[in-house]
């Protein structure tokens, strides 16, 4: 049993290398929050503004 | 698995010189102190080796974790004090070490050790439970719901993880904030309105757009066929007229004030409650406004509840006015008012949370009334009332949202109430005096057709060139919502699983453990349970079976010792599951609080169960120390007792440890001074064992009386057993003569009359030491009583652990 328990840090390694596997409409927020974890820089700011940069992003390309 | 081979401390705490503890190869120890005598000093110079700090040291009086009160006080200045330990991996060998720094006179500390193999030691270790003291016993179960799982997030470094989902669930609240300020379904329902008038037809997507304009330019025979968005500024190039680019451009303007007025209509409702509602709660909560004051104390009382509930103030009085109260009603009495600060707190969170939004939406409406006081339009007519009534709209707007800012600070004083200082049928007489305006210009030019369907086009590309965009926009963070939600699922799903898995690994040893201490009360199911609503985690309890019915929380049910029990089997259970790199605890003073039994129990719970662990084992009580010692010896421990005095600080020596070896001491050297009473102790000892393990029933007796039960009585007993049982031991002698024995009744030897000489002390002894071999197994394995937990229903016979030692027995 002592094997299976995993700390923390083991649980966020493993979640974070799987999301982009998850099935959601946009894959590019997925990889924003996945990148930004492997950086260590997963914060409510820097989620909130690479988020609002992803959507200004999308709306240039789609508008074009 | 690491392990400690020795400990070096020099200058820390009551230690003044060097003391070295050499316990290779990873010997366990067992240290006997009287209070004060340094044992602590022990714990506390390990504690800070791995944590750089001393957590009950670690109060404002001293500060910087306790540091300031780790030197010895009688060490000079010039010399410093270290700890140094070695390990069974000898890379991570260190020497820590505290000095004053000059000329600062600042203590810094220093270690010798700054390979990767030992940080990532010390990070590990940090993690994992090595040391338990007495005052931290009930300090887990006493915890809040949501104070357990934090600490349990703590053992298993779930800390990292319960920050993330907040990260998360903040995006997401983020995200739907954003969508509420825009509005677009508003905004897009207003500009679609407009294209229904245009076109006279309802445009969803592309297709009825093309459809709709098709129409519209049909009366003109252009020959066109409308399949993409350059065929419209095809057939746009066909019939315009540059004479109506300024009616198109005004009617333009018209069209938009018109909009953006009706966008501002259609949520005045929503926005109107949302405000109404601030308002109210706000006057609400006011109404007890120094209760909202409170918050900002919501620090100190926790400081204040940690202090107390950490044991540094002991007294029966508040620490901050001294006013006299228990320490237990004080403790209740700040955690209660906590809890109600921290509804408060989140009371006036979710207020604050309510408040930003509907202060986004009007914000929005603001700058688009400004936007559109610059609208040609309203340049129309000189000094224009429209224009007039827009900026008084405008106005009353820049009101709700400097009343909502106020109150967000909670320290508005002017009066306010709750209505909203706009009004909507003033926005909507606008409107219409703006249509009226418009249809009364003649920019429409309806009385000519091509005119007529030129504007008309013109408008509809405008407008359907603003909704695309705000219902790509609105595709776009409703996506990132649903995404950022199934992350959110899947997180929630994995700290749960997590978490259930640590604590139904845990809760299982916490079981075992507090039944092997506790195996006759009933209390059985001891288990951690998370606590939450729809996969949030909010907190842990523990859960028991107590005489048949499950129940929580244990403090409700159980005593003080049985708490402290389940402090120990807790410590225990985290350092099975938990501790992955290091295989030794330090136990210091934890057996305070227990009865004999337990006591007893307990020693064999750590002998049985933890007999590949080096534990370092501190205690202040004598009768303990000799129990363990006489369980321990030959087993690789190292037994030893601490003094403490002014010249020489802590010191070890090798006690006699355990009573017969200080009987043989005595008997060797013909002494004998306490020789009596200490015989009559070890026979107690032998036959409360004996008793207990072939249950021989004695009357009842209260208290300490049941405890001090006198060897002719148990004697007396033990051999009525022993005939009830039909056993082969009912024969021996050495009962009958210990019964007889001159010396048994003579609790102090002053009050006896009969002069106690070696050689009659020496029988007796002797015939003790012949009634404890009949019971006890020889091997050096073993050393067990024979016992009835170990009958052997076949053979019905009674034995040792072993077996090698079995008497026929009649149950």
């Amino acid at each position: 049993m002592a094997n299976d328990i995993k700390s923390g840090r083991e649980i966020l390694n493993i979640f974070f290398s799987e999301i982009n596997s998850l099935k959601v409409p946009d894959k590019e927020a997925v990889a924003v929050i996945a990148r930004l974890f492997k950086e260590g820089k997963l914060s409510d700011i820097n989620v909130s503004n690479e988020l609002a940069e992803l959507r200004k992003r999308k709306q240039n390309d789609k508008d074009k | 698995m690491t392990k400690i081979n020795s400990v070096e401390i020099c200058g820390i705490r009551g230690i003044k010189n060097t003391l070295p503890i050499n316990l290779a190869p990873a010997k366990s120890i067992l240290i006997f102190g009287d209070n004060g005598s340094g044992k602590s000093s022990i714990t506390d110079a390990i504690e800070w080796f791995y944590y750089d700090k001393v957590g009950h040291l670690s109060i404002e009086e001293i500060g910087r974790n306790g540091i300031e009160a780790l030197r010895n006080t009688f060490l000079p200045y010039e010399n410093g004090s270290y700890i140094e330990i070695k390990y069974s991996d000898s890379k991570l060998n260190c020497k820590k070490e505290i000095s004053y720094k000059k000329p600062s006179q600042r203590l810094i500390s220093k270690v010798s050790n700054s390979t990767d193999d030992y940080n990532q030691y010390i990070a590990i270790s940090q993690n994992e439970k090595l040391i338990l003291r007495y005052r931290d016993l009930g300090e887990f179960i006493v915890k809040t719901k949501t104070e357990k799982l934090q600490a349990i997030s703590e053992i298993i470094g779930f800390e990292e993880v319960t920050n993330y989902k907040s990260v998360l669930r903040k995006a997401i609240s983020d995200l739907n904030k954003v969508i509420k300020i825009k509005d677009f379904d508003t905004q897009i329902s207003s500009k679609k309105a407009q294209l229904l008038e245009y076109l006279n037809q309802q445009v969803h997507n592309d297709g009825q757009y093309f459809k709709a304009i098709q129409d519209l330019i049909a009366p003109l025979k252009l020959g066109i066929t409308i399949k993409e968005h350059k065929d419209i500024i095809a057939a746009i190039e066909l019939i315009k007229q540059p004479e109506n680019k300024e009616n198109i451009a005004l009617q333009l303007s018209y069209d938009k004030l018109i909009a953006d007025l009706d966008g501002i209509i259609k949520s005045f409702d929503s926005i109107s409650d949302s405000y109404k509602e601030c308002v109210k709660e706000y006057l609400s909560i006011s109404k007890d406004a120094e209760k909202f004051k409170n918050i900002s104390l919501e620090r100190l009382l926790s400081e204040g509840l940690r202090i107390l509930e950490k044991g540094y103030f002991t007294d029966d009085k508040c620490p901050m006015c001294l006013q006299n109260i228990s320490r237990e009603e004080l403790i209740n009495d700040l955690r209660s008012r906590i809890a109600e600060l921290e509804v408060l707190k989140t009371e006036k969170e979710k207020l604050l949370d309510k408040i930003s939004i509907v202060s986004g939406r009007i914000t929005k409406h603001i700058a688009s009334l400004e936007t559109g006081l610059n609208e040609k339009s309203l340049f129309v007519k000189k000094e224009s009332k429209i224009k007039i009534e827009i900026s008084a709209i405008k106005d009353n707007f820049d009101v709700a949202s400097k009343t909502l800012n106020d109150i967000s600070s909670f320290t508005i004083t002017r009066k306010i109430t709750d209505s909203f200082p706009v009004d909507k049928t003033k926005i909507q007489s606008i409107i219409d005096a703006l249509k009226k305006e418009r249809a009364e210009s003649g920019i429409d030019k309806k009385d000519d057709i091509k005119s007529s369907i030129h504007i008309k086009l013109e408008l509809a590309k405008e407008r359907y060139k603003e909704i695309r965009p705000l219902e790509k926009e609105a595709e776009i963070i409703k996506d990132q919502v649903e995404t950022m939600e199934t992350i959110y699922a899947e997180y929630i799903k994995k700290q749960r699983e997590g978490i259930n898995l640590f604590l139904s690994g845990i809760s299982e040893n916490i079981n075992e453990l507090y039944c092997y201490m506790n195996p006759t009360e009933k209390v059985d199911k001891v288990c951690l349970i998370p606590l939450g609503e729809k996969d949030e985690l909010d907190g842990i309890t523990i859960q028991f079976e107590f005489h048949g019915k499950i129940v929580s929380p244990p403090n409700r049910y159980l005593s003080e010792s049985h708490l402290n029990c389940l402090g120990i089997a807790l410590f225990l259970s985290s350092v099975k599951t938990y501790n992955k790199r290091n295989q030794f605890i330090i136990l210091d003073d934890v057996i305070s609080s227990f009865d004999r039994n337990h006591r007893l129990r307990f020693a064999r719970l750590l002998s049985e169960k933890f007999s590949n662990y080096q534990i370092f084992l501190f205690t202040h009580e004598r009768d303990w120390f000799e129990y363990v010692a006489s369980a321990v010896k030959g087993k690789n421990w190292f037994i030893t007792e601490v003094t403490w005095d002014y010249e020489n600080g802590v010191d070890l020596r090798t006690p006699l440890v355990d009573l017969k070896e200080r009987i043989d001491a005595k008997i060797k050297a013909l002494d004998c001074s306490e020789l009596g009473n200490m015989l009559r102790i070890y026979l107690e000892h032998i036959l409360k064992e004996i008793c207990l393990n072939l249950k021989v029933k004695l009357g009842f007796l209260y208290n300490d009386a049941n405890e001090n039960r006198m060897s002719n009585e148990m004697l007396s007993e033990l051999k009525c057993k022993l005939e009830d049982a039909n056993c082969d031991l009912k024969n021996i002698t050495a009962i009958g003569r210990l019964i007889n024995s001159v010396f048994l009744g003579n609790k102090t030897s002053h009050d006896s009359k009969y002069q106690e000489n070696i050689s009659d002390l020496t029988v007796f002894y002797d015939d003790i030491k012949e009634l404890q071999k009949a019971f006890y197994c020889d091997e050096d394995t073993c050393k067990t009583c024979i016992s009835i937990k170990y009958y052997d229903t076949a053979k019905k016979e009674i034995r040792c652990k072993c077996g090698k030692m079995a008497h026929s027995w009649k149950l």
